[in-house]
């Protein structure tokens, strides 16, 4: 009776899962899974798309020019996220509120119009150039975009507040009697921001990498702006496979190499952060 | 800073039409289901209804909406009452088409598109064959009708340039333009290979009529001669604001545009025929398309002289049938460039090499030019 | 030594703290006791050096702290909640003054290990403190706060996250480790019996005010005001309207009635005004039948209306004429088991009670 009864519970339990099955099966299990049968069945069955990986330079060139840009972009990014979340903590309710509203604001402005406000503040005869040269700094225009500077600035523009928010969010989870702790056991502010408060913030930096990360090697629209045409991110590669050149098997191939490139940078940070903190 | 602003508007207008992601139209995201070989039964079902389906014309969106509209629809709806038709603007890439036409989901009865096109998705089965027993052949140029695709309209990729950079002289040829000590500044071409490896043949010195079949390598070497010095554009509102605002002096631009900057810069900026890349935009079908025949009737009447001349009116685009070009008026003849004496200066492109080498080429270009 | 001298706080308009002043002397234990709210812990933080007082100064042996960052005064501190480093092992937290100092890593090994020893965790040293009890975590607080041997030793609540039993056995230990190590220890806590168990001095704080600093005796027997006799243990107050005659020979007039009392410990406060009440300690009530009544004691009539057992002593409420007094009655000088409705006399003597100005305190 009784195992009856838990099998039907478990049969009900199932049927209210489903749907979240089917969600997810079919909008993002099945189309990764068509992704991948396309990469190895265009133009002809086999590994040959993968192959390329290893034959064609200018794929792994690609390749490392996106991941260069992601690591950069998530360093700065993370690096200023940690201090203006440190900002936030320490802020008082009204100057908190500003700081939330001035990092929100941009999250509900397109990213291609933030990109060509770039090209409005930092082209040649932009706003930044115009004053640097005004107050005698420059004497002829500096090269602020149309390069991979200017690809940088945007993307790490647009990522600021994803780094932000996981590490504001590790620092307000730190009891702040530890600081008391450890300014009354001798520690002066240095130290009791590097051996006590920054080691506990390890977590949110790591979440705040892996995500500006992930999103960073998906990068599109910004690089295109404000790349001035010569910095071409993976993104953009498999679009032209995909709309333009028509090699669908190539274009899913790199698709399919973005996903495990991902997948193992998470794989591998999960496994350093749970180290650092102890196996916990 | 308001002109600043107004660009920025136009700039995104056309790189959210180029890039296709960010603003999703129902078309486009349909296309994006097919693409990933999900047809939701939803997405027939709003097109259910006893009368035949509006035609759809699909082009690339901003001013050109309008001018087809004046140009080749209203025409023809004042012709053929019964009829009804819609213009789609999300931009007809190659990709969507296999996409719909490999999920049987076709939304588009004809695209706009580069003349390439029409030798590159026929040949593979994604396109109808023009019935030319409805479009007449004679209505377009000679060479611009093929199996696949039948000439629509004009444009030409034109050396656009300062007139304030270089004390008083004008470059005249692609040499110039490579020519950086006596022409200096910054250059910009098309992130594309279309026009921008037959304008570095020109300047390494292979005449107009010898350029196909392209010497990719040749061409390549060329261009990284001077890559450090370009700007490569994605968007044409892009390459309106370089030249404009003086990043670059010379600019490989489409010859709308270069028209556009004469008039708007009071001809601080100027451009010339001479070595431009003549273009021919196709219509193409593809394969399935829910109007079925009743397409051609429509393609037929773009080719109208009338339509022809209001599009050349609308746009700057020029005519491609013959009895349209001798129709237009003498002030319009000059920055037209399908009339004679502005076709003869330019190299006049070939679809068959484009067909054959375009998706290599790209790849390549990407590869080795760009990054 | 530590002074505590005129010590105020403001925070905008409210007053934490108002005029504080007593003398902790070295080696002793003492107590800050008060309700949640009442400015103890605004003086820990003083004392700690995390906050400056608005007013007032605060003096070891004479120097006055006020110019001494918190890291820099060398207290040893067991927060609530303890505040163990979470990323640091056991014998990392303990080190982490040691190394702050810059003491030599054999030192430092040392003196981690006998302070371990002193909190008996040495087997424990190794583990993260998330994975210790939580008395266990109380003691690496403690080995924490002393190995750098302190001149002061504040706990702030230490046993009040602990449930009951271990609270016990831990104050115990805490008054061992106390004698063993010979610092002086400074508790802040609202817990009176941990206050009087473990004190040699105990300063009462009630709405930012030190109410009374005594020993526990003292606090006890000869409250300050009615909010110590309230708060320490329990008392009945009886309001009187009126009292006459010298110190030790006094009568005193409650509701109609006139009772004996004698006061040898100065009386607090000013007697002469109207507002004042008697303080009377439940097991200074007796409960006689007529006879056994001293010359000098005080008998009022009444019925008992509630009675709790509590099997060493019974709690007796009985309605009388002076209002509801609470009784304790020990079981072993009964002569019979008192019974709800039964009619009984109070006794007490004329030197039980309190007399203490009525500050309407609850």
């Amino acid at each position: 009776m009784n195992t009856l009864l838990r099998s039907l519970e478990a049969r009900i339990i199932l049927l209210f899962l489903l749907p979240a099955f089917l969600f997810v099966g079919g909008l993002f299990i099945y189309p990764v899974l068509k992704v991948l049968m396309i990469s190895v069945s265009d133009p002809q069955p086999g590994l040959g798309n993968y192959m390329l990986l290893v034959e064609n330079p200018a794929l792994r060139r690609v390749f490392l020019t996106t991941i260069r840009i992601a690591v950069l972009t998530m360093l700065i990014s993370v690096i200023i996220g940690y201090v203006l979340a440190y900002r936030m903590h320490m802020a008082g309710p009204v100057e908190l509120r500003i700081i939330v509203f001035c990092l929100m604001f941009p999250l509900w402005t397109s990213v291609l119009v933030r990109a060509f406000s770039w090209v409005v503040l930092l082209q040649n005869n932009g706003l930044l150039n115009a004053w640097l040269i005004q107050i005698g700094l420059l004497d002829r225009p500096a090269a602020l975009i149309r390069n991979e500077l200017g690809v940088l600035i945007g993307m790490v523009h647009v990522m600021v507040p994803y780094a932000t928010l996981p590490i504001y969010s590790a620092m307000r989870g730190i009891d702040p009697r530890l600081n008391q702790a450890a300014r009354s056991l001798g520690a002066t502010s240095w130290p009791a921001f590097w051996r006590i408060f920054f080691p506990l913030t390890l977590p949110g930096i790591g979440a705040a990498m892996i995500l500006v990360f992930i999103i960073s090697i998906g990068f599109y629209i910004t690089p295109i702006v404000l790349g001035g045409g010569k910095v071409v991110m993976v993104a953009e590669y498999i679009s032209v496979q995909i709309t333009e050149t028509l090699r669908w098997g190539l274009g899913t191939m790199l698709a399919t190499t973005l996903l495990v490139v991902v997948l193992l940078f998470v794989f591998a940070f999960r496994k350093l952060t749970v180290l650092r903190q102890g196996g916990a | 800073m308001r002109r600043h602003l107004s660009d920025l508007e136009s700039d995104i207008l056309e790189l959210q039409r180029a890039t296709d992601g960010k603003t999703v139209s129902r078309r486009a995201f349909t296309a994006a289901l097919a693409a990933l070989g999900l047809s939701p039964a939803f997405v027939s079902l709003t097109s259910v209804n006893a009368k035949e389906p509006d035609l759809v014309l699909a082009n690339w969106g901003g001013d050109s909406v309008k001018a087809m509209d004046t140009a080749y629809v209203q025409p023809f709806l004042a012709a053929n009452p019964n009829e009804s038709v819609k213009i789609d603007s999300s931009g007809p890439t190659n990709g969507k088409i296999k996409a719909m036409v490999d999920a049987n989901r076709v939304i588009w009865d004809m695209c706009d598109r580069a003349s390439q096109s029409s030798l590159e998705l026929g040949p593979v089965g994604l396109l109808e064959e023009v019935d030319y027993s409805i479009v007449d052949k004679n209505k377009t140029l000679p060479g611009f009708a093929n199996r696949w695709g039948v000439g629509n309209y004009s444009f030409a990729n034109v050396l656009t340039f300062r007139t304030d950079a270089f004390g008083g002289r004008k470059p005249e040829t692609w040499a110039d333009f490579w020519n950086l000590k006596d022409f200096p500044g910054g250059r910009t071409l098309r992130r594309h290979t279309d026009s921008t490896l037959e304008a570095a043949l020109m300047a390494d010195g292979v005449p107009i009529d010898k350029i196909y079949p392209i010497d990719v390598k040749r061409a390549f070497a060329k261009v990284k001669q001077i890559k450090d010095r370009v700007t490569f554009w994605s968007s044409h509102a892009d390459s309106y604001k370089l030249l404009r605002d003086g990043e670059a002096t010379m600019g490989c631009l489409a010859h709308t545009r270069a028209v556009l900057l004469k008039r708007d810069t009071n001809g601080t900026v100027d451009f010339t025929f001479n070595q431009g890349i003549f273009w021919v935009s196709n219509w193409i079908v593809p394969k399935g398309n829910p109007g079925g025949k009743r397409v051609w009737k429509l393609i037929d009447a773009t080719l109208n002289p009338e339509s022809q001349i209001e599009m050349l009116k609308q746009m700057g685009n020029g005519p491609v049938n013959p009895a349209a070009v001798a129709m237009i008026p003498p002030e319009l003849a000059q920055i037209n460039p399908s009339s004679p004496e502005n076709m003869k200066r330019m190299v006049i492109t070939d679809p068959n090499w484009y067909a054959a080498n375009a998706a290599a080429t790209l790849n390549q270009f990407i590869d080795t030019v760009l990054s | 030594m530590l002074d505590i001298l005129h010590l105020s706080k403001t925070y905008g308009s409210a007053h934490a703290l108002t005029d504080v002043s007593f003398s902790i002397n070295k080696g002793s234990f003492t107590t800050i006791l008060g309700p949640s709210g009442s400015g103890k812990s605004t003086l820990l933080l003083n004392v700690a050096g995390f906050v400056a007082p608005t007013s007032g100064d605060i003096r070891l042996e004479g120097r006055s702290l006020l110019d001494v960052s918190a890291e820099k005064r060398n207290f040893g501190i067991v927060f609530q909640g303890y505040a163990l480093f979470p990323h640091l092992r056991v014998h990392e937290n303990v080190a982490f003054p040691l190394r702050m100092r810059g003491l030599s890593k054999a030192d430092i090994e040392k003196k981690v290990k006998q302070a371990l020893e002193l909190v008996q965790l040495q087997p424990y040293a190794e583990r993260y403190p998330r994975e210790l009890s939580g008395g266990q975590q109380q003691r690496v607080a403690l080995a924490r706060a002393l190995v750098f041997d302190p001149s002061l030793v504040l706990l702030d609540e230490p046993l009040s996250a602990l449930d009951k039993s271990l609270r016990d056995s831990l104050r115990e230990e805490l008054r061992h480790l106390h004698k063993a190590v010979g610092m002086t220890f400074i508790l802040v806590t609202h817990d009176q019996d941990e206050a009087l168990e473990l004190s040699d001095s105990v300063a009462i704080i009630n709405n930012g005010r030190l109410e009374q600093f005594a020993d526990p005796a003292t606090l006890y027997n000869a409250p300050a005001s009615r909010f110590v006799a309230e708060f320490l243990g329990k008392s009945n107050f009886i309001p009187v309207q009126a009292a006459s005659g010298a110190p030790d020979a006094m009568t005193l007039q409650a509701a109609g009635q006139n009772l004996r009392h004698s006061q040898h410990a100065p009386l607090p406060g000013n007697t002469s005004n109207n507002r004042m009440v008697l303080a009377l300690r439940p097991e200074r009530i007796r409960l006689v039948n007529g006879h056994g009544v001293d010359g000098d004691a005080n008998v009022v009539a009444g019925e008992i209306v509630d009675l709790s057992y509590r099997g060493a002593d019974i709690g007796a409420a009985v309605r009388t004429d002076l209002g509801l007094l609470n009784v304790r009655l020990d079981t072993g000088g009964l002569h019979a088991m008192p019974r709800i409705g039964e009619r009984v006399k109070l006794s007490w003597s004329a030197s039980a009670g309190f007399l203490l100005p009525d500050d309407g305190a609850q």
